[in-house]
């Protein structure tokens, strides 16, 4: 996929979430929701997908700010380090989550605890799917 | 693995953000290259050689203790 064609979706994306939170609004406006975490939310979804519509249409108008983002996003060093972030970040996560489990566990929260012990697996098992999915690959 | 990559820059009169242009990668990837911090791909050692116009081992001093 061509890298101008990435943005222009990512430009939909945001006139999507623009869309959703005028939506959002007008329906708080008019009285429909009268939820006011709801209306929050759908204004803070009208305000990001302006924002992402506006910086997107402004780099397609530069060629020279598409390059450089097209590079940032592509150079293999960047790739490498966000790999090895999401990697950590995995390892922590279980580790945490293994921890708070027997916490829970020890304090009595046996409902608590079987949520993040299901949680866990639940984990390891998209793990486990994408290991072979990704061997079957490569 | 150590690299001759600011030597040759350095003949060229070459700057690290018009390498880093002409390889597709960030200035700060060419940073960490020079400094042997990060080990280029084999794609982009082959570019790094295609636009130095030298062979990948006349730049790229690969060690034995490494492997």
């Amino acid at each position: 996929m061509k890298f101008k064609t990435k943005i222009w979706i990512r430009v939909l994306v945001g006139l999507l979430y623009l869309a959703v939170g005028v939506l959002g609004c007008i329906l708080a406006y008019t009285g429909v929701i009268e939820n006011a975490f709801v209306s929050t939310l759908a204004a803070a979804f009208g305000i990001a997908g302006l924002a992402h519509v506006v910086r997107n249409l402004r780099i397609i108008a530069s060629p020279d700010a598409m390059r450089s983002l097209e590079i940032k996003e592509k150079d293999e060093r960047n790739v490498m380090l966000a790999e090895k972030a999401r990697s950590l970040a995995f390892g922590i996560y279980i580790t945490a989550a293994a921890v708070l489990e027997v916490a829970l566990f020890l304090r009595g929260m046996n409902l608590a605890g079987q949520v993040v012990a299901y949680n866990i697996c639940a984990v390891f098992l998209i793990y486990v799917v994408c290991y072979w999915a990704l061997r079957l690959k490569n | 693995m150590k690299n001759k990559i600011k030597e040759l820059r350095k003949q060229r009169g070459v700057t690290q953000d018009e390498l880093a242009r002409a390889v597709f990668v960030t200035r700060q990837t060419v940073i960490s290259l020079e400094s042997g911090k990060y080990n280029a791909s084999l794609g982009l050692a082959h570019k790094i050689a295609t636009y130095f116009g030298v062979a990948i081992e006349d730049i790229f001093i690969f060690e034995e203790e490494e492997s």
